[in-house]
């Protein structure tokens, strides 16, 4: 039997790779068959189905599900929420996806500040 | 939350007086409540007067002589004057800092006004001073003096 010329483990993350870049297409199809189904949730546990049983199949499904588990973790809002968005604040994602403040919000949020003065 | 400056904002002091670039001055109308000073807020700006932030003007007729009655009132408007709030009411003599005989006198700290609270407009909009005295104040004596910070998107 002639050698796999891709190294195994090259191989496994190209299928996690694949699988996390399939992640949205599979909630998308989950979304459609089971619709009260909350979807940041789907991929998830379709993820997780594929890594634990995949490998009655083949075990590559299970290495592809482990890929759209991962990337469904990662696209939690808890876990955007994580990571500050360029030039914005730290916090939820709703706030990390906000602009950066315009001046007049700045101006707005520097009238509330008082000035301290020394006493005379 | 801390809020983080943007890149391309920077915050400056906010020292407005009578040579102001963006300050027009004008004449009063003897017995009716008429605009002496109006500020524009430029292109990209932001700006704010904080609570504790020294504000002072001082009117002379053309004469010149002082004019020490009379009620100064200071309003913020939108940019197309369609919205104000006013934020001072008072006697004119409350925001002379002690002014007297062509001296403007910011210079006593004993006798500043210090604003009671903040306030801030962005772009485009309005500071707007007016007074109401029989007295005329003439353009060309009037000194003005408002500290605040400024914000500009660069």
């Amino acid at each position: 039997m002639a050698e796999n010329p891709i190294p195994e483990e090259w191989l496994s993350l190209g299928l996690a790779g694949v699988g996390a870049a399939s992640k949205a297409t599979i909630e998308d199809w989950i979304a459609k068959q089971f619709p009260t189904f909350p979807a940041a949730y789907s991929g998830m546990i379709a993820g997780f189905l594929l890594y634990k049983y995949g490998d009655r199949l083949h075990s590559y499904v299970s290495k592809f599900g482990a890929g759209v588990l991962i990337g469904s973790i990662g696209q939690l809002d808890i876990i955007k929420g994580l990571i500050p968005a360029p030039g914005g604040t730290q916090g939820s994602s709703a706030e990390s996806s906000n602009p950066a403040p315009t001046v007049g919000d700045l101006a707005r949020m520097e009238a509330q500040r008082s000035v301290r003065r020394g006493v005379i | 939350m801390t809020v983080q400056v943007p890149k391309g904002v920077v915050k400056l002091p906010l020292i407005l007086n009578e040579k102001s670039s963006g300050v027009t001055l004008l004449d009063s109308t003897a017995n009716v409540e008429s605009e002496i000073v109006r500020f524009q807020v430029p292109k990209k700006v932001g700006i704010a007067v904080r609570e504790g932030d020294r504000f002072a003007i001082y009117l002379r007729t053309s004469v010149p002589g002082d004019i020490t009655a009379g009620t100064l009132r200071l309003y913020v408007m939108d940019a197309n004057k369609a919205t104000r709030f006013k934020v001072l009411e008072g006697p004119l003599k409350a925001f002379m800092s002690g002014s007297s005989a062509g001296a403007f006198n910011v210079d006593d700290r004993t006798k500043q006004f210090y604003m009671p609270a903040g306030y801030s407009r962005e772009t485009d909009e309005w500071l707007i001073i007016t007074f109401e005295g029989a007295d005329v104040a003439d353009d060309a004596q009037t000194k003005l003096l408002l500290e605040g910070v400024q914000f500009l998107q660069l």
